[in-house]
């Protein structure tokens, strides 16, 4: 039998499927469909320091192969997010990454050290890239800024630090090497691109904040190639994200050299996707006399 | 995989029973979903996913119709709109389609014996679905259905079967008064006054909920407003679907908070 179990900077997740960060709630929304401890991990809705309500509507269009979004980081803030969510989650023996956003420094640093003391958080994903929110994308578009936050965070936790990474910008691997120099563990990409949709008939934007991200398979050749470019300069493992709906579309992030997988927008087209993913998977390492992760991750043949 | 969790919501891939066509443009499809059809009351709703391929790329959000817990099925009506409801429409018998449901809440008249339903064309399913499937018998139920035209007054015939007071008005005057729904429902608002036990049930185009809205504020009578927006995942993971609201949020979502409110609850 295969075994799917991974190993990121020494914490051990069952297999290499996660759900990304805004795809997949607290957790708990999706408990009513399946048993969410069959994960790999989950990484939550983003949290800030307060809470925020979010974008005007609209707030998705649908394009195609593809979603826009603006949700703009809606989400119960760090007091509730201890208050309402944790207990939850503390009854899952799944992995759990709190993604955090911040609008500066010391809201990084305050978010981590908030919650660096709960057991059950493995580890913590920057959100340095929101297209939907201003102040955010500064720190994953000039590398010095976004060395500066992943260290100072680094300082206030031994858990996980994963830097989640835009892919607009110019450059995005002197990014995944400056926060890799900063100290994280990894690096999780592509957060969304850059979006937008027009309604032709009453000359309006179709998001209510004119602009969003661009998430679905439409992205998945974007994201396969700055996975291609990036795992090669950085030592740390990458997580990839971008359009990932098939156990296919796995494989191929892992060949190119991913060490784990997000699931994100497929979960609104199909809730159990991951789950389904996660035995297919299995399935193949088996009939493929593949043993574990690490033997098929960066094998690609070039 | 999930046979052995006690799950509110089942994914299922549905055979399609039966397609009806009931006018020009709209159909009623009965599919086979024995658990959702256990499961489902009135005011709840089902995401339908046509297709594996990404085009139409997400599931749409539809009424229930109403459900047949014998034999397992469900029922939704519709009017093709766009891309997906045009290739819905294709689905004959023995063709597949995935559903994802019961979602949402519900209706509730359970302490009310004044039942007033609205229903602007095709908001109608829900408020069929009630009629269908709750026990009004010891209650006085008043229809009031507006359309465009007549042959857009959905399952005229049945309700008109149905132990309710029916009021009908159409937009271009091809059947009952032509003038909008809420004219009709307004002049009863009046004549009844503020009886403590009566009830608003709407579901319609928006327009039309943001005028029952405002009678029921009025009126101080509670209503319950089954709304539609765009919506992407319909069980609360994207926050796509969210129409502004008086809570702490700011914000409400239509898929898990809704789809039906209460007059107090959102900015139409």
């Amino acid at each position: 039998m295969a075994d799917l179990s991974i190993n990121i900077a020494g914490n051990r997740f069952k297999n290499p499927v996660f759900t990304a960060s805004g795809t997949f709630g607290y957790g708990s929304e999706v408990s009513d469909l399946y048993d969410v401890n069959l994960l790999g991990g989950i990484i939550t809705k983003t949290i800030t320091r307060q809470p925020r309500a979010g974008n005007p509507p609209g707030r998705i269009a649908e394009t195609t192969a593809g979603l826009l979004n603006s949700i703009g980081l809606a989400n119960v803030g760090l007091k509730n997010f201890i208050n309402e969510k944790i207990p939850y989650l503390q009854g899952l023996s799944t992995g759990i990454i709190v993604n955090v956003a911040g609008e500066s420094l010391e809201d990084f640093v305050e978010l981590v050290r908030g919650l660096d003391e709960f057991n059950i958080i493995d580890g913590f994903e920057l959100n340095l890239s929101c297209p939907n929110v201003s102040g955010g994308l500064d720190f994953s578009t000039d590398p010095k800024l976004a060395f500066k936050v992943t260290k100072e965070v680094r300082k206030v936790t031994g858990k996980l630090v994963i830097p989640k990474l835009t892919p607009n910008v110019t450059d995005i691997n002197a990014i995944a090497k400056a926060v890799e120099d900063g100290g994280a563990d990894a690096v999780s990409l592509i957060n969304t691109l850059l979006g937008m949709a027009v309604d032709i008939k009453t000359r309006r934007p179709k998001l209510g904040n004119i602009m969003g991200g661009l998430s679905g398979p439409a992205i998945k050749p974007v994201a396969l190639a700055r996975v291609y470019t990036v795992s090669r300069d950085v030592k740390i493992p990458v997580i990839a994200i971008g359009g990932i709906c098939s156990t296919d579309d796995v494989l191929e992030f892992l060949i190119t050299g991913a060490s784990a997988v997000q699931l994100g927008t497929i979960n609104f087209i199909d809730p159990l996707a991951p789950v389904k993913i996660i035995k297919e998977l299995e399935e193949h390492f088996n009939r493929n006399g593949i043993s574990s992760v690490d033997e098929i991750i960066n094998t690609i043949q070039t | 995989m999930n046979e052995n969790m006690n799950t509110r919501i089942h994914e299922c891939e549905s055979r399609v029973n039966s397609l009806e066509q009931i006018s020009d443009s709209s159909f009623i499809h009965e599919f086979e979903a024995p658990e959702i059809a256990a499961k489902s009351k009135p005011g709840h709703f089902l995401q339908v996913r046509i297709s594996k391929s990404y085009a139409p790329f997400l599931p749409r959000p539809f009424s229930v119709l109403d459900t047949d817990c014998a034999k397992g099925t469900v029922r939704i009506l519709y009017k093709v709109f766009g891309e997906t409801t045009a290739v819905l429409a294709t689905k004959k018998a023995g063709d597949s389609v995935v559903l994802l449901g019961p979602l949402g809440n519900t209706f509730n008249i359970n302490r009310y014996n004044e039942i007033l339903l609205v229903a602007g064309g095709i908001g109608i399913p829900p408020l069929y679905n009630l009629l269908k499937n709750e026990d009004i018998s010891d209650k006085n139920v008043k229809l009031f259905f507006g359309a465009s035209s007549k042959n857009e007054l959905y399952l005229f015939n049945e309700f008109a079967k149905m132990p309710i007071n029916l009021t009908v008005t159409t937009d271009d005057g091809s059947f009952g008064e032509k003038q909008f729904i809420t004219v009709p429902f307004e002049i009863e608002l009046n004549k009844i006054g503020n009886k403590v036990n009566a009830v608003i049930l709407a579901c319609g185009p928006m327009a039309m909920l943001r005028t029952v809205q405002k009678l029921a504020l009025e009126h101080n009578i509670p209503a319950q407003l089954s709304v539609e927006t765009i919506m992407a995942c319909g069980i609360g993971i994207c926050q796509g679907c969210v129409l502004p609201g008086h809570n702490e949020k700011k914000y409400s979502l239509v898929c898990t908070d809704g789809p039906i409110f209460n007059e107090k609850e959102l900015i139409l």
